[in-house]
């Protein structure tokens, strides 16, 4: 064994995100680990890479336990870590970048640049690939920077690579290449940890699977010996069993999005015709791969992107080219992806965040002066109501926890009833307790006659939550799916373009 | 040909006027490249140029000034890095307290020392340094070889930054510690170590061009006498898009701007003379003007660093 864990605890507070974890990785192979959000699997890796420390347990390596501090300790075991976002320098060269920290030079610190060059070589070769070195880093797409970080740690002398949801940010083809590249590794007798939530990729490049969920393993096992569908059925677990009531009848339309297409910030058309209706007393979700439209469809909604052609109507009035503002007025709700850049002003004081937007309404302000009492009052009712764990509401937000963060924009978002709320990854980094929470209040929303689309990446959500599910591909529907009438198979082949019968 | 004497004249002068401006310039450009930013300049070149005249005097040597004005610019400095760096404090703040501290300290420093005592001493000037055999070539010798020591220095420095922060290991962990310190830091790179010592060399830099104003452009020390070349420096960074040779060839403009409009005073001494003093300003902010619109600026520039631990 090469790595693994041993009994693992690690608890936050009154969380356990680690509960007795055991895995054992074997030299010269990939090890899948999987589960869903908050499964554990980010708490578990930062502990592999000596981030952060178990509370119980240890971490194995070559077969006996070690107490990683640092990740300089883990490093020097030969366990490097490729990150969601990559950890190279703008403004570098992708050589720059290869040998950083590591630099072939003369004792006066003159770069030896063939040598380097040289080593570049090498390693491309080893990996079976070939890049343009002299490239700055900041030209370089994204699947290029994804090699150059994988070959940097090779480069450092990493047997044991850590890569951390790594087909997120790839197209379908650049998805093969990169599991070409693991496998090349893999045959030079280097062990590769994979995490993800993708059972294809998952299924066709692992030899072990270790599946978590709600902090413990579930199930280790070889990949020959089991099926997408049955790991599925483990990572998913209760959540797919139990699903929420629908209620009796869906109402009217509220928001009805007609032959719509739009562009990316770029200007490339990423959304290229959809059409799309949200009842009242209904979730829809969206699922598809990252970047297949989903940004789109929500920015063209939301009036916060550009829209080229087709129409979108609230409640019966087209809202296409009204601003924000206007949309927001006439009833639509918007809960950001982005919570640090977009969703919450993070400076601001967690008072402050619970009204922005609603500061106009005449119960908190007169004359352009804000009432203060007024605000207070309701502030504490409301966050009180969403149990959102707080010291004082004039503190910054930023000292809240990421969940925490989330109900205070949703409890925002929710106030003053609108007719429909458009809901963008609602429990991204939020941990299990807190997703439990915010689905809650998008179903109780739902059955006070609510309308949501809900766009989220985290398949098990969508399956726990919608009514119906649109699956989107390369900015085209490729399906439709009612509660019940599907299963999770059938909606990855409509996410990698496969049209429903 | 009196055409060609005042061209060559004018050439001459540019790069002399340059200089002070040149030495902050480069000094700016390291602080920058490692991301921190230092608005305070023209106060670390007053107490250079306070500093470089009063240790020249005392020890005789234009050089021993010199290395005093370092001296004092590194702690100015010192304490900008202490600021920003170790208590995080903003660094645009810290720059701006830099300045004031600056002036104050040269003011009265000069009024305790030298300046009370009627007419000052005179220093020791740096003698002019004619390069055996290039200085006689006709025209480029005179332009270019006929000049202080600290002149020709300024220009290999320029030189010398370039290389080093291209082709050695310092220079890129320099470059990567202004871009991402985060991924520097992982790297197992000494984010603040590499920081401090920018700053330092900045501050040394930015003293030494205020030695060189006093002691030898001008031969004295006068209370403000910086003049916002401090200011230039800072813009000259930018218009040379944080590029040690393009620095050079922005402080090189500015120096003949400065050139230009003196010699333009006599020449047409109807035109108040005011529109010509704004010369270099006026050439500051339409450079600026003109790059800012393309210009990457180092990714961290400005922002303290929290480790992630």
């Amino acid at each position: 064994m090469r790595l693994g864990a041993r009994g693992l605890v690690r608890r936050f507070g009154t969380l356990t995100a680690n509960d007795r974890v055991d895995f054992a990785a074997r030299r010269g192979t990939v090890h899948a680990i999987v589960g869903g959000n908050g499964a554990g699997k980010s708490t578990l890796m930062r502990i592999l890479q000596g981030v952060d420390q178990p509370d119980e347990g240890s971490v194995i390596v070559d077969g006996k336990p070690v107490a990683f501090r640092h990740p300089a300790d883990a490093f020097a075991r030969g366990i490097g870590m490729v990150h969601q976002e990559f950890m190279l320098v703008p403004g570098l060269s992708l050589l720059e970048n290869l040998i950083l920290a590591r630099e072939p030079a003369d004792a006066l610190g003159r770069l030896d640049i063939p040598a380097a060059l040289a080593a570049a070589r090498a390693l491309e070769h080893q990996a079976g690939v070939t890049l343009d070195w002299h490239m700055p880093v900041d030209d370089a797409p994204v699947h290029v920077r994804q090699i150059v970080e994988i070959l940097r740690l090779l480069y450092r002398g990493a047997d044991v690579l850590i890569l951390d949801e790594p087909t997120a940010v790839l197209a379908p083809s650049q998805v093969r290449d990169l599991i070409g590249l693991l496998q090349r590794l893999k045959a030079d007798g280097r062990t590769i940890l994979f995490i993800s939530h993708k059972l294809d990729e998952v299924m066709s490049v692992a030899d072990d699977i270790t599946v978590m969920r709600q902090g413990r393993v579930v199930a280790s096992l070889a990949a020959a010996a089991t099926s997408k569908a049955a790991i599925a059925e483990m990572m998913i677990g209760e959540i797919v069993d139990a699903p929420a009531a629908r209620p009796a009848s869906a109402g009217t339309a509220v928001l009805s999005v007609v032959d719509l297409v739009a562009t990316d910030p770029r200007g490339i058309v990423k959304l290229r015709g959809v059409d799309l209706t949200v009842h009242a007393g209904e979730i829809v979700a969206v699922a598809g791969v990252a970047g297949n439209g989903q940004d789109e469809l929500v920015a063209a909604v939301t009036g916060l992107g550009r829209r080229l052609r087709g129409s979108v109507t609230l409640a019966g009035v087209d809202i296409a080219d009204l601003p924000p503002s206007a949309r927001r007025a006439r009833g639509l709700a918007y809960l950001s992806p982005d919570r640090k850049a977009e969703g919450l002003c993070i400076a601001a004081s967690i008072a402050d965040n619970t009204i922005a937007g609603h500061h106009r309404r005449p119960a908190f302000s007169a004359g352009g002066i804000l009432r203060r009492g007024a605000i207070a009052r309701h502030v504490e009712t409301l966050l009180d109501r969403y149990s959102v764990q707080r010291a004082a509401s004039d503190l910054p937000i930023s000292s809240l926890s990421g969940g925490n963060q989330q109900r205070v924009a949703i409890a925002r978002e929710l106030d003053g009833a609108p007719k429909v709320l458009v809901s963008c990854q609602p429990t991204r980094g939020v941990d299990i307790r807190g997703i439990a929470f915010i689905h809650r209040c998008l179903l109780d929303y739902r059955d006070r006659g609510g309308a949501v689309l809900l766009v989220s990446e985290e398949l098990d959500e969508i399956i726990a939550l919608a009514d119906r599910i649109v699956v989107l591909f390369e900015g085209r529907r490729t399906g439709e799916i009612r509660r019940g009438d599907g299963d999770i198979e059938a909606i990855g082949r409509m996410m990698l373009g496969e049209r429903a019968a | 040909m009196i055409d060609t004497l005042f061209l060559v004249g004018l050439a001459a002068s540019a790069l002399r006027f340059a200089t002070p401006i040149l030495f902050a310039a480069l000094g700016e450009t390291m602080a920058q490249r490692s991301g921190v930013l230092n608005v305070g300049l023209e106060g670390i070149m007053l107490v250079g140029a306070f500093a470089g005249m009063v240790g020249a005097v005392w020890t005789g040597s234009p050089w021993g000034g010199l290395v005093i004005a370092m001296a004092c610019g590194m702690a100015l400095a010192g304490l900008h890095a202490l600021f920003c760096l170790t208590f995080r404090v903003d660094q645009i703040l810290s720059g701006i307290a830099l300045i004031v501290l600056g002036t104050g300290l040269s003011g009265f420093g000069w009024r305790l020392t030298l300046g009370g005592t009627g007419t000052p001493p005179k220093a020791p000037p740096f003698p002019r340094l004619d390069l055996p055999g290039l200085s006689d070539l006709p025209v480029v010798g005179q332009i270019l070889f006929q000049h202080q020591p600290m002149v020709y220095l300024g220009i290999a420095l320029a030189f010398a930054l370039a290389w080093f922060l291209r082709r050695t290991t310092w220079g890129l962990e320099i470059r990567a510690v202004g871009e991402n310190p985060a991924a520097a830091d992982a790297a197992g790179i000494g984010v603040l170590a590499r920081r401090y010592g920018c700053v330092l060399f900045g501050g040394a830099m930015a003293a030494a061009g205020g030695c060189y104003l006093s002691v030898s452009q001008v031969g004295g020390f006068v209370e403000n006498m910086v003049s916002g070349r401090g200011f230039i420096a800072i813009a000259c960074v930018v218009f040379g898009q944080w590029r040690p040779l393009r620095v050079l060839c922005a402080a090189l403009l500015f120096g003949a701007a400065e050139a230009a409009q003196i010699r333009l005073q006599l020449i047409a001494p109807h035109i108040p003379y005011q529109l010509f003093v704004m010369m270099p300003y006026v050439v500051a902010v339409a450079a600026l003007v003109v790059v800012a619109r393309s210009t990457r600026l180092p990714a961290a520039l400005g922002r303290p660093f929290v480790p992630d631990r």
